[in-house]
């Protein structure tokens, strides 16, 4: 079964159509969600809180026994939000739609087949790489991670690119330097503040599912921390499985 | 009495967890971001028994701060609020995860417990 074929309708309609398929439609919807988790598991904590408070406090003041229902209403207020609660995560989680095949291949290979069709976009596009050793790894995951990369540096009118490649221990770095970093700020992380962007048409999530997507794969995405920086994608060369979501902080 | 520092960027969690530990005993600091934490690691005088961390704090992750914690009070024991999904091992200088939507009894027991062991 096609992997798009599962995502709601009311998700369907907040995925970009592109050609790229089931990954990044898949990717887009769990990030939304993971956005939209987030939040409303704040605001079901808060009301819960809030209910459990209240009925100790008039558990204190011997209010409570007045009215049975006055506990039995707070009592369901927490039930209802804890139920809610459980309804984010088994109707609104996608991360199972991101798995792909995983094979044996090196980093450098995926990036010299995604050569020809980058060279042609900037002026410049060089390669320093030396991460030719094969190992075991979603192919398709890493291209699609390098391509929303190569796309943000585009649209932030990068002329020339470097992309560089080493193993260090048992992990790889694939480094992109680009003269004009589009995503440096005073701490790094402004541009992984998911739905923040200034450009026109986008939802601002592009780093965003690439630091997702990187954590599926046990590695991670690093972002310039000044203009001499490079953005840098590690990936360990030994692939567990997949990390859950757990991006999805409290 | 137990002194306990809660960290979590969302105020109306912030308020009403704080009312709820102050009800059951613990003299409680609120911060809602990095900033504030720093602050009160650098003024607060008196030694902390146990931190409530939210993992998503804005931009940051709770977890940057345990190391810091536990430097400035080096006894205090960690909890953390994390996502639906609680990984199995516990990040390094944690004692306890727990997931946000949980029932608070279930975090005011474990806090107890905490408050024992320590």
């Amino acid at each position: 079964m096609n992997s798009c074929e599962r995502l709601p309708r009311h998700v369907e309609a907040l995925v970009p159509s592109k050609p790229e398929g089931s990954l990044l439609r898949a990717a887009v919807a769990e990030e939304v969600a993971s956005v939209l988790r987030h939040d409303l598991r704040n605001k079901f904590a808060g009301i819960r809180n809030a209910s459990v408070y209240i009925k100790r406090s008039l558990k204190k003041s011997g209010k409570l026994e007045g009215d049975p229902r006055v506990e039995r209403f707070l009592d369901l207020i927490v039930q209802q939000l804890i139920e809610a609660d459980e309804m984010l995560s088994e109707r609104l989680e996608f991360s199972e739609l991101l798995t792909q095949e995983r094979s044996e291949q090196s980093v450098d290979s995926v990036l010299l087949e995604l050569r020809s069709k980058w060279s042609a976009v900037f002026d410049e596009l060089s390669y320093d790489l030396d991460a030719a050793r094969a190992f075991v790894f979603e192919k398709a995951t890493l291209a699609f991670c390098i391509e929303r990369i190569l796309e943000n540096a585009e649209e932030a009118g990068a002329k020339e690119l470097r992309i560089s490649t080493r193993i260090q221990q048992e992990e790889v770095q694939l480094l992109v330097h680009q003269e004009q970093p589009s995503f440096v700020s005073d701490d790094g992380s402004a541009a992984l503040t998911p739905f923040e962007t200034d450009k026109s048409g986008h939802l601002g999530i592009g780093l965003n599912i690439v630091s997702r997507l990187m954590h599926r794969l046990g590695g991670q995405l690093s972002l310039p921390q000044n203009e001499s920086d490079a953005l840098r994608l590690i990936l360990p060369t030994e692939m567990g499985e997949p990390s859950s979501t757990s991006l999805d902080s409290g | 009495m137990a002194r306990l520092i809660l960290i979590d960027d969302d105020e109306s969690n912030l308020l009403t967890l704080e009312a709820i530990l102050e009800d059951e005993g613990y003299l409680v600091t609120c911060c809602s971001n990095r900033a504030a934490v720093m602050a009160v690691l650098q003024q607060e005088t008196e030694d902390c028994d146990l931190a409530i961390v939210d993992r998503g704090l804005g931009r940051d992750d709770g977890l940057d701060l345990v190391p810091l914690l536990q430097e400035r009070w080096p006894g205090v024991r960690i909890v953390i609020f994390s996502g639906r999904e609680v990984p199995r091992e516990l990040p390094p200088g944690v004692a306890l995860q727990l997931a946000k939507g949980g029932d608070v009894e279930e975090l005011l027991a474990a806090l107890r417990s905490l408050s024992v062991s320590s």
